[in-house]
């Protein structure tokens, strides 16, 4: 029973009580400095999507043709197209030329021991 | 007039809309979302790395992250109480590893001055074996404890933070009370209580 009163008087709420007590508290001149930091950030970010928006149009068709590499890709294809579409009739002769000059020497290799056998056929 | 029904119009908004309307510019939403958790996550700095210039810059470092974030923010995120929680714990961690100081020097000065000077000394010296037996206690107890009889967060709230059953938690607490008091019992006569 007495130690029973003794540990009701040792109660670890008044332990919590006081450090709560003695805990300072988050201050003025904090909430201030937040508040201003959240209008900075803000503008920040405000600035950032008006930059975006003013680069968007071909910023996000570049994206969408897969970037540079992509791109560069595309521009060259069309190119050679375009050059193939609009080149004069003259053009494809001298293609044509090219092919026929270059037509490939076929080379027929006679055999060397041909007359030998004859030679024993008619001993 | 209308400023005020909109800040009481503000003030009734989740956290989750109330940052939405900061990312869209909304005048008072900062000031709302300000209120509503500079005092949790000081209270929560200040309990874990008991001084007050480093739970400042904590508290601001967590909520510039926030106002940073705000406008990639998704609503299927985890709750913004529960992301701060974690960005505070984060800070403190490596707060406490750049200075690797003794806790207890550290402890603020009362700033009650209705308190007569024997209270004053008696809650220091009370505070100071409390902050010195709940460093003896496991990480996990002691953030439940702490959470629960210090910051004043609700159980199912501790719950989402530790992500643990509210059972857990319960537990968590009632065993770093156990061991809390068992500390501070053989401390008695030097924090103020007679030895019957």
């Amino acid at each position: 029973m007495t130690e029973n009163k003794n540990n009701r008087g040792f109660e670890l709420e008044d332990f919590f009580a006081a450090t709560k007590k003695n805990a300072p508290v988050a201050s003025e001149t904090l909430r201030y400095k937040i508040l201003k930091t959240s209008e900075q950030e803000f503008h920040k970010s405000n600035s950032f999507i008006l930059k975006q928006s003013h680069k968007s149009w071909w910023n996000k068709l570049f994206k969408e043709f897969g970037g540079f590499y992509s791109v560069a890709g595309y521009g060259a294809v069309a190119a050679v197209g375009i050059f193939i579409g609009f080149s004069s009739p003259s053009w494809s002769k001298l293609i044509l030329q090219f092919e026929k000059k270059s037509t490939v020497v076929e080379l027929e290799f006679a055999d060397p021991f041909a007359d030998v056998t004859l030679l024993y056929l008619e001993e | 007039m209308k400023s005020l029904m909109q800040f009481n119009e503000l003030s009734g908004m989740s956290d989750h809309a109330l940052l939405e309307a900061y990312v869209n510019g909304i005048p008072g939403a900062s000031k709302i979302l300000t209120d509503r958790f500079m005092p949790k996550i000081f209270a929560q700095a200040f309990h874990r790395i008991l001084n007050e210039a480093d739970a400042d810059d904590i508290t601001q470092e967590a909520m510039l992250r926030l106002w940073r974030i705000a406008p990639n923010w998704e609503q299927g995120n985890a709750k913004i109480s529960t992301w701060l929680y974690k960005i505070v714990n984060n800070l403190c961690v490596d707060r406490m590893r750049q200075r690797k100081t003794e806790h207890l020097e550290a402890v603020s000065e009362p700033i009650d001055n209705r308190q007569n000077v024997t209270d004053s000394i008696l809650n220091k010296s009370r505070a100071n074996a409390l902050y010195s037996a709940l460093a003896r206690l496991p990480v996990r107890q002691r953030e439940a404890v702490s959470m629960r009889h210090l910051e004043g967060i609700s159980n199912p709230e501790i719950a989402e933070k530790l992500e643990l059953s509210i059972r857990a938690v319960k537990s968590l607490i009632a065993r770093g009370k156990r061991t809390l008091s068992e500390t501070l019992q053989s401390q008695k006569s030097e924090i103020g209580y007679q030895n019957d």
